[in-house]
């Protein structure tokens, strides 16, 4: 909404600056977006064309120009210059958009004093004019550039959905009289009827019409409209057309009650019947676009045929032309839920339905209907005909709230007396009587906004503002902190930048083929996804994370280690964490780097699972866009709770990459197995013992199943196995390898002999040579 | 006692030539050891009168200390030499780069959340959280924005079917933890989280950002409390001299609702390009709980009352570092994430 300052001085005399009211509203009312003049420019003043004459080989002419009790010589360019009119100069001193400053200057070998201006020149947008030369004004007589509008500052306020009341001029003066503690001039309308009878009968069929007032004007003639209303109008963001269309605009804007003017004499009947629509109807509006319709919207019908599309757009038929002659002026009620549905639909949103939509004050759509209709008949040269059409069905009237003032203060903190709040909400121009400690606060109908009790809250803290209100903490004593996964997720991540990584946030939309290999199910589909490669929800964070390698490698960093926790959408929405490694680690360049390979992964892994309290078993397995013979499963208790692996190198090529390392593990399922407790066991004093053995066993036999096999032995004082050496080829043959193990014994009541050891040893591998075929290493 | 002397430089000249530690042993053995030439004149002894024994005796104990010393002074300046000429070959270049064992770094919007949750901790609230999958129920019904609300065009949203989209942010969670408690205790929850909209990214728009949403019910929770609250968050995000200012605002939700602005921490308050001359910065929204949300949440509007805020947390590491484009926190540019390590 752009409130011009020349119109709100209709409503409010008090001299205001705009400025200082764009910073009131801000504090009080609604965000201010900007204070700007109309024109850009300083220095325009009314000039007269006295005289032009032509300039020997130009076609500029010479005028000789009145300006105030002056007379100026100005060279002019434009053709249209003649003598007689009334035109805007730029004076000597002047400051044009763009910083252009007028100064006297020798043109044609002639001292020109000043410029007659075009719109253009002034700044005014093409979309409000198709003018070309210097704009000539209609004879000024008293009026002056100020009075006609030219040096309007315009207000741009920023309107919350709630605030329809301020979609008027007379709502914002409203306000303004709140905040500034000034008189409001209310509008007075007094409506000259003619002899001629309103032939016009409205009937409403529907209740998505609340009433239908209409009149009608006879005998008009369409032209321009006057510069001041034109001013006004494109102050208000709207382009003039003609003096009927710009009556209807610009009470809209004046009072916030939208307005339709037909072409009377292109309506056959004399009854105007408003109804809802049948689906698949179908109508042209005055676009020229025929529209399908749905059961609902509500038209406006000759009683035969539709004339409109109550509150959304005209139709074609009935639209005011150069030719018409008689008018009729509707103004209506419509159903702002129904006028929302209806205009979004079609697109066909204007300032009219918007109107409609956010809530229009009941009792200004007559004090519309009238205004619109003399202004018609001033503008017009016509005569209003005697009598109003009007059908009613659900016109509001004003309610009451009762607000006790303990609400007040309990909710603003606050502790305002009850005459004080009483006085803040008649600023408002609300009608309030005072009984005991409850306020009684008659609502007039244009402020929709205001039903309950908080709504009446809502206002008086504005008013008396919330910069005022006394800084407190809540008085709620309850026990703060983090959940212990909260914690345990802080202390994850934590702990992997410790080590190195960085963390990563990514897009959790993503394009369906990224995550083909990783896994088979569809994802997600959002329904109307603004790009291709934001269209689905991702099911694995690690192509985000090759993508965060990629980004680097394309940058020459090669050593890229990152990691992330986010949400994954399979079935259900769980938590996952996600690592993607490539290139050496905790390296010096200039030595020999330490390879980066599964076994730098799977270290990390398992570090971070004992952080959960969780051990898992690292199961072979596949996945297409893993390699297939460095890939394994994380099993926890039965269940698969994640995967890792070297990256496949077809997937590598997919992301230029030349090696990467990736684990996934579902936070949500690890969930289950946390262990938060810590448990203290007695170290021993006693020595410890540690011996070395090695198995030669067939090729495929995994390491963890040995080490297994050999905790599961039982042996006493056993409380550690570790394999420390692993060794292909001669003497050994190719189906073999060989198993070295480490094994640490410790007894907590004594020291060992040798020959308690060799027992224990002994029975060790009498165990694991029987159970697992495989022969010790001589 | 000619004997005596003419011994200790037959020792101390063979000492001389010996150069390896090992040689030592061998002229130690030959003076000192069982049968070695001092061990011999200590032999003699029993030849000598009982009067003269003890002085010779000593002079022969004498001796071996004499020899012994010497002999464990030579061996430890040839040990000293051995060691040395050792770590003369080990020298290295100390000005030669170390390991890279340095940290990384968590995100810096994870650093932003958990600098807010630990004020709100610090201030008795918890922690909750929620899928990012909502209902429209959950994110909007519940939230007094029913179908057709014109307020819904202000966030336009990634729908998946007709009742389920991504949240459009962190409110749902606050709705879930009323219909937890079933509306018969206090409710002091910070609810941080991704949310989605359906904004085309550019330098300050993004379709995914983060966010931290604050809510607290009770019977006595005023807006006075919102204020402080506030004021708190303002000061430990940008520094102990803030104020903050407080704007009428509308969401669906809350009511009153206010915009927050911080007082500029560039310029003071005196105005600068980044506060728009203004002298404030536009950093949240907030309000009072909206009786209908209260109800629908199984609170009661005329027992229980409350204030909610919410905060944009990439907007906040934007306005604290001077970050130009709202896209460098999801491109995880490394150089980008180690300048926030400290």
């Amino acid at each position: 909404m752009n409130v011009s300052m020349q119109w709100l001085n209709d409503y409010i005399k008090a001299t205001i600056d705009p400025k200082d009211l764009a910073e009131k509203f801000s504090l009080h009312a609604q965000e201010v977006a900007d204070v700007t003049p109309l024109y850009q420019a300083e220095g325009l003043v009314l000039g007269r064309v006295l005289k032009t004459e032509t300039i020997p080989d130009s076609k500029n002419k010479k005028c000789q120009v009145q300006v105030g009790d002056a007379i100026r010589t100005i060279v002019c360019g434009a053709p249209n210059v003649a003598a007689g009119q009334d035109v805007i100069v730029a004076d000597i001193g002047a400051t044009l958009p763009g910083g252009i400053q007028i100064k006297t200057a020798k043109i044609n070998g002639i001292e020109s004093a000043g410029m007659i201006v075009s719109l253009d020149e002034i700044g005014l947008d093409k979309k409000y004019h198709q003018e070309t030369g210097i704009h000539v004004l209609e004879p000024a007589g008293a009026d002056s550039l100020d009075t006609l509008g030219f040096n309007d500052q315009v207000i741009e306020l920023e309107l919350t959905p709630n605030r329809m009341d301020l979609m008027s001029m007379l709502g914002v003066a409203y306000e303004v009289s709140a905040l500034y503690e000034v008189p409001l001039t209310l509008p007075k309308v007094t409506v000259k009827e003619s002899n001629q009878v309103n032939p016009v009968k409205t009937v409403i069929d529907t209740d998505l019409c609340d009433a239908y007032y209409g009149r009608v004007i006879d005998d008009i003639t369409i032209k321009e409209s006057p510069e001041w209303l034109k001013n006004r109008l494109i102050a208000a963001g709207i382009r003039p057309i003609n003096n009927i269309v710009d009556v209807t605009n610009y009470v809209m804007i004046d009072l916030g009650q939208p307005l339709h003017a037909f072409d009377l004499d292109t309506i056959p009947s004399e009854t105007i019947r408003v109804k809802a629509a049948e689906a698949d109807e179908t109508f042209t509006t005055l676009d020229g676009q025929e529209r399908t319709l749905q059961k609902g919207d509500i038209l406006i019908t000759d009683g035969k045929k539709p004339i409109a599309l109550g509150g959304v757009m005209g139709g074609l038929d009935t639209e005011v032309s150069l030719k018409t002659t008689r008018v009729f002026l509707e103004s209506a009620l419509f159903n702002a839920t129904r006028i929302g549905q209806t205009s979004r639909r079609l697109d066909l949103r204007s300032e009219a339905s918007l109107r409609f939509e956010r809530g229009i004050a009941h009792d200004r759509a007559l004090l519309a209907l009238d205004k619109a209709a003399q202004m018609m008949a001033n503008l017009g040269g016509g005569t209003v005909a005697q009598g109003i059409s009007k059908a009613e069905r659900n016109v509001h009237t004003p309610w009451d709230i009762s607000l006790p003032l303990s609400r007040v203060n309990g909710v603003l903190g606050t502790a305002l007396t009850i005459d004080e709040a009483k006085q803040i909400l008649s600023r408002l121009h609300l009608d309030v009587t005072v009984q005991g400690d409850v306020l009684m606060v008659l609502v007039p109908v244009r402020r929709l906004d205001i039903k309950t009790e908080q709504d009446l809250i809502e206002e008086i803290g504005r008013v008396y503002g919330y910069n005022q209100l006394p800084i407190t903490l809540p008085s709620t004593n309850t026990e703060g902190g983090l959940t212990a996964y909260q914690r345990k997720r802080r202390q994850i991540k934590r702990h992997l930048e410790g080590l190195g990584l960085f963390e990563a946030i990514t897009y959790s939309l993503t394009h369906p083929d990224k995550e083909k290999g990783f896994t088979e199910a569809k994802g997600t589909h959002v329904l109307r996804p603004l790009s291709e490669d934001h269209q689905s929800l991702r099911q694995t964070l690690i192509p985000s994370l090759l993508d965060v390698l990629k980004y680097h490698h394309a940058r020459q960093m090669e050593s890229v280690h990152v990691f992330e926790m986010g949400h994954v959408y399979l079935t259900e929405e769980t938590e996952t964490l996600a690592l993607a490694l490539s290139g050496p680690w905790h390296e010096a360049p200039w030595k020999v780097a330490r390879p980066l390979d599964f076994f730098v992964l799977k270290g990390v892994i398992t570090h971070v699972l004992d952080l959960f309290g969780v051990t898992a078993t690292f199961k072979p397995a596949m996945l297409p866009a893993l390699h297939p013979h460095q890939t394994a499963e994380l099993v926890v208790d039965g269940n698969v709770v994640g995967f890792c692996g070297a990256v496949h190198p077809k997937t590598l090529n997919a992301y230029d990459l030349k090696e990467a390392f990736v684990v996934e593990i579902s936070i949500g399922k690890l969930k289950a197995y946390f262990n938060e407790e810590n448990r203290y066991i007695p170290v021993s004093k006693m020595p410890s013992v540690k011996r070395d053995v090695a198995f030669i066993v067939d090729e495929a036999l995994p390491a963890e199943s040995l080490i297994k096999a050999a905790l599961d032995a039982h042996v006493d004082h056993l409380y550690d196995v570790e394999i420390f050496d692993v060794y292909t080829g001669k003497p050994l043959l190719d189906t073999e390898k060989s198993l070295a193990l480490r094994l640490y014994f410790n007894d907590k009541t004594g020291t060992f002999k040798t020959a308690d050891i060799d027992r224990l040893m002994d029975q060790l591998t009498a165990h694991l040579t029987q159970t697992l075929n495989i022969r010790i290493r001589t | 006692m000619e004997a005596f002397d003419s011994l200790k430089q037959s020792f101390l000249k063979a000492l001389e030539t010996v150069f390896k530690e090992a040689e030592l042993a061998e002229l130690k053995a030959e003076y000192l050891g069982k049968k070695g030439k001092v061990t011999q004149l200590m032999q003699a002894m029993k030849d000598l009168s009982p009067e003269e024994r003890p002085a010779y005796g000593q002079k022969v104990n004498q001796l071996k200390n004499e020899l012994s010393d010497a002999l464990n002074a030579h061996k430890e300046a040839l040990e000293n030499a051995r060691i040395e000429a050792q770590l003369a070959t080990e020298k290295i270049d100390v000005t030669l780069p170390g390991h890279d064992m340095s940290v990384g770094s968590s995100h810096i919007l994870t650093q932003i959340v958990e600098s807010i949750e630990d004020l709100f901790i610090g201030l008795g609230y918890q922690i909750k959280e929620g899928p990012e999958i909502e209902s429209d129920e959950y994110n909007f019904e519940k939230l007094n924005l029913p179908k057709n609300h014109p307020a819904r065009d202000m966030q336009d949203s990634f729908y998946i079917d007709p009742n389920t989209l991504l949240r459009t942010h962190t409110s749902p969670v606050q709705v879930r933890t009323m219909l937890e408690y079933g509306g018969s205790k206090p409710v002091k929850i910070i609810c941080p989280g991704k949310v989605y909209r359906r904004d085309d990214d550019d330098a300050t728009h993004s379709h995914q950002f983060m966010q931290i949403e604050g809510l607290v019910v009770d019977q006595k929770t005023t807006m006075a409390d919102l204020k402080g609250t506030l004021l708190k968050l303002a000061q430990t995000m940008f520094g102990p001299d803030r104020t903050i200012r407080l704007r009428p605002s509308y969401f669906p939700f809350t009511e009153p609702s206010v915009e927050v602005d911080v007082s500029c921490y560039n310029c003071e308050g005196t105005g600068c390009s980044i506060c728009k001359h203004t002298g404030y910065i536009e950093i949240l929204g907030a309000g009072m709980v909206h009786d209908n949300v209260l109800k629908m949440s199984g609170y009661d509007p005329n027992v229980y009352q409350g204030f909610a805020f919410g905060i944009g947390v990439e907007r906040i590491a934007m306005l604290k570092y001077g970050i130009e484009d709202i896209r460098h926190f999801y491109t995880n540019d490394m150089r980008f994430l180690r300048m926030f390590n400290q």
